[in-house]
């Protein structure tokens, strides 16, 4: 499916003492809501804060907007204006009230628009007291007045990390809402990109995923896309030594086994008992993670 | 300025504002008057300020350990480019609401002493006296926001305390010194010192909110354009502003102490100091420098903040002391302790010091061998240059053979011995100096010079500049009413040494070959003169009949200006990679 890019990256190279996020080109595609999938220590925070221009020491290009490159992003207001960004860690300074935290938004941004935060603030049932401070506050309602706060801003890219981790599994509805909506003003110009480890929740807002591993991009497309390239076999417990050679995961149990594999590899299981379905996008994942973690060994 | 208000209002709990701010001035205002009605003026001065900045510096922890921790790392605020901005205003904030609380607590604290001063004969000229509270308040604030900079950052529960008691210490130690020196004379005119004192608090003022950008810049992992367009322009502008600014701003201060006939000695041994303060702010204040040897720098700007007070208080109240046979000043004296001291901690600080940071620093010994061996051409140069002129001399007046007699005097003459040794027990001891000279002329300035405008012409500037930096000691120090010639004399001096000396560090790498030939050239002249005081340097009488001798006599350091390295390109300029490759060598 062709698109255009709302961020575009060549060559970014970033280097820890462990560990080395190398991404030869990035291309996210705007109008959509991109996933940025991977486990713990993937490099799904490092890539976001390089795109967002929170970590400059990285080595590439990137261009934002289809025309703005990241010195426009660091030198011209207008382009870091219209990237909102929700990090982790110490968002707000602890001692911040929530007045101070408004207040200081005010500050920083131009196009804030205070109404329409306090407003989202009272949609999200966030504590109504000016004077409690941030620090008191749970962790789910710290990420409600972060995703408040970038939410009422003029904005024409969001880039979230982890927002759904915090949240209940009703305030995850709610944000898939929301992210759809934000999608839907301006006639697709707007585009979302979140890191997320809740697959399976955010699956109903994902468009694009990009599954990163190791700090490389293992794969990316849209869902329906993935969702033909990979499909999920189940089968008898007596063909599973013979399946397994095709399959990317096998999970087995007492009775049968169940596997992710490539679309066109599927004539390779002809004459074994099979069913194939078709797949989820946190099946997918979890297949195409496994086989690239650290943690299962690298085949 | 209502952005300064509101970005202070964001990072100051309300609490704070209304209980430390108004209610914390308003009880130090009454503690002060019932302090200055039951003890004596000078104890109740002390112990506001005291106490005041006791609370001044717990109350700033509380307020801003937030903002400086390093667990918050900037947040939100690194999300606009407004971030930096809202930042620096908090801080300008902070600065004012301490100024005009100290104001505020130093003005009640000086009118209620006023009758004290008066009934004791301190001050009784309500103007001096009104200055000399002036000259308090911006002291405080100074000691308040400079020991608060260096502290802050890494301040949590444990440090508080410490910080506290620091600040403290240096606090009152320097009020109580100032106002020993207003309330005991009458005569002490307190212009220069508050021209001084406001020179200071705009420096420390300045350092604190560039070095709070800083700390926010270099979070996002990477050098970034600074305030001055690049980072290296801005190194420039600090270098130029301390070596040079500060030696122009000392020049009316000396002007006091001459009207007074005091001997200025003191200045001297500030003024050489200069130069590497100013190339050592240049790096502190800068992001871009890698891991720098803090000790050595602290030693450097220590040594030449000490001095610079020194050669204040000589100008303002000069006190004369007999000490080994000669008469000088009593700050005089205490500078020559301060550079004794210093150089011991640098040599203390330069073996401790990793390998990385000397490099950075550009301490390290490089080419050792060859080093030596300039050291020991220098030496041979010295003395070439001094038989040159003294065999020119005999033939002129016809005397050759009594000339050369006296020459050899310097090496076998009675008591000379003693002089030699004591020049080589000199270099450890007050090589400081003379590092503070070369490093911000050979190490700083003399790289950027041979890029702008090529090696040759790069070297000769410096060599003028160098040589208008000695502006103020040559019409007030050296020469005795000739100061215009004394002014050419030392365009040669510099010139022709500097020609040597950018040769020889160029060929070396070695910032201790300067440092050791700069010491040798000024030391030597013990030997010459036979006398180990430096009132040879003195009120020397120049006629211009002597510049034409000393452009000869130096041809022994200017015929190096024809060598290849001088007509070649500047190499000097290293890139990082090259920098970590030599560490990685070596």
């Amino acid at each position: 499916m062709e698109f255009t890019s709302v961020i575009h990256g060549e060559g970014i190279v970033k280097k820890y003492k462990g560990f080395e996020l190398n991404i030869p080109t990035l291309d996210v595609p705007q109008g959509f809501a991109t996933a940025l999938i991977g486990e713990n220590g993937a490099g799904k925070s490092t890539l976001l804060d390089i795109l967002a221009g929170i970590r400059l020491d990285y080595q590439g290009s990137l261009k934002f907007f289809g025309k703005y490159d990241d010195n426009d992003r660091e030198n011209n207001p207008d382009v870091k204006n219209a990237i909102g960004y929700e990090g982790t860690g110490n968002y707000y300074l602890p001692m911040w009230t929530l007045k101070q935290g408004r207040e200081v938004q005010k500050l920083l941004f131009k196009n804030f628009d205070e109404n329409k935060y306090i407003e989202l603030c009272r949609q999200l049932a966030v504590p109504e007291e000016d004077s409690k401070k941030i620090t008191d506050l749970s962790d789910g309602n710290h990420m409600k007045i972060k995703l408040a706060g970038v939410l009422s801003r003029e904005t024409d890219l969001l880039i979230l990390d982890e927002p759904a981790s915090p949240l209940d599994p009703l305030m995850r509805d709610k944000l898939c809402d929301m992210i759809r909506e934000y999608l839907q003003k301006d006639e697709g110009n707007k585009s979302v990109l979140f890191s997320t480890h809740n697959i399976a929740d955010m699956e109903s807002v994902t468009d694009y995923a990009i599954i990163v591993e190791n700090g490389n991009i293992v794969e990316q497309g849209f869902v329906e896309d993935l969702k033909e390239k990979y499909v999920v076999v189940k089968g008898e417990k007596e063909d599973e030594e013979a399946a397994r050679k095709v399959l990317y995961s096998v999970s087995s149990g007492n009775y049968g086994f169940e596997g992710v594999c490539l679309a066109e590899r599927l004539n390779e299981l002809a004459g074994l008992k099979t069913v194939v379905e078709t797949a989820t996008l946190s099946q997918i994942c979890v297949a195409i993670m496994k086989q690239n973690s650290k943690l299962y060994g690298v085949k | 300025m209502k952005k300064i208000f509101s970005s202070y209002k964001v990072f100051t709990p309300k609490l704070y504002r209304y209980w430390v701010i108004y209610a914390g001035t308003v009880f130090f205002a009454i503690y002060t008057a019932f302090v200055s009605h039951s003890t004596g003026a000078l104890i109740s001065m002390l112990m506001t300020i005291g106490t005041f900045i006791s609370m001044d510096i717990f109350t700033d922890f509380f307020v801003f350990q937030g903002i400086f921790s390093k667990d918050f790392d900037f947040g939100i605020l690194k999300n606009s480019k407004e971030g930096i901005r809202v930042l620096k205003a908090g801080v300008i904030g902070d600065q004012i609401r301490r100024f005009l609380q100290t104001t505020v607590v130093m003005t009640v604290s000086g009118l209620c002493t006023w009758n004290y001063s008066v009934e004791h004969g301190f001050i009784n000229d309500p103007v001096k006296y009104a200055m000399a509270i002036l000259v308090m308040i911006l002291t405080m604030y100074s000691c308040n926001t400079l020991v608060l900079n260096v502290t802050r950052r890494h301040i949590n529960y444990a440090d508080g305390l410490l910080t506290n008691m620091l600040s403290l210490t240096l606090n009152t130690a320097i009020s109580a010194l100032v106002m020993r020196l207003y309330m005991k004379e009458d005569s002490t005119d307190p212009i220069p010192m508050l021209l001084v004192m406001a020179a200071i608090a705009v420096i420390v003022t300045y350092c604190m909110v560039e070095r709070i950008g800083n700390i926010f810049l270099l979070s996002f992992g990477e050098k970034k354009m600074g305030r001055f367009g690049n980072d290296n322009a801005k190194k420039m502008w600090i270098f130029l502003f301390i070596a040079f600014g500060i030696d122009f701003l000392m020049i009316p201060v000396m002007y006091v102490g001459f009207k007074k006939e005091a001997d200025l000695s003191v200045f001297l041994v500030a003024q050489m100091m200069y130069p590497a303060c100013g190339v050592v702010l240049a790096k502190l204040l800068s992001y871009n420098e890698g891991k720098l040897p803090k000790f050595a720098y602290g030693t450097i700007l220590g040594a030449g903040l000490l001095s610079i007070i020194c050669a204040v208080i000589c100008a303002v109240a000069p006190k004369t002391i007999e000490a080994s046979g000669q008469t000088m000043t009593v700050q005089y004296l205490a500078s020559t302790y301060v550079m004794i001291v210093g150089s011991i901690l640098m040599i203390i600080a330069l073996s401790v010091t990793g390998k990385e940071q000397r490099e950075n620093a550009g301490f390290r010994f490089h080419n050792a061998g060859k080093s030596l061996l300039f050291m020991l051409l220098f030496f041979v140069l010295y003395f070439a240059r001094i038989i040159i002129l003294t065999v020119i001399g005999g033939i002129m007046e016809g005397n050759l053979s009594e000339c050369i007699a006296e020459l050899g005097q310097i090496f076998v003459g009675e008591g000379q011995f003693a002089i030699w040794i004591s020049v080589v027990i000199n270099a450890p001891l007050t090589f400081l100096m003379f590092l503070g000279e070369e490093y911000g002329w050979r190490y700083f300035l003399q790289p950027v010079m041979q890029k702008k405008f090529g090696v040759l012409p790069g070297t000769i500037l410096l060599g003028i500049a160098w040589g208008v930096w000695h502006v103020g000691a040559d019409f007030m120090f050296y020469s005795d009413g000739t100061g215009i010639q004394m002014l050419c004399a030392q365009f040669v001096t510099c010139v022709s040494l500097g020609i040597f000396f950018a040769y020889a560090y160029m060929k070396t790498n070695n910032i201790w070959v300067p440092v050791m030939m700069h010491f040798m050239n000024n030391n030597l002249i013990m030997v010459l003169t036979g006398d180990m005081s430096t009132q040879s340097m003195q009120g020397n009488v120049v006629t211009w009949g002597d510049i034409p001798l000393m452009i000869i006599g130096a041809a022994v350091f200017w015929v190096f200006a024809f060598t290849p390295t001088m007509r070649g390109k500047a190499v000097l300029d290293k890139t990082e990679s090259e920098k970590k490759e030599i560490v990685e060598n070596a």
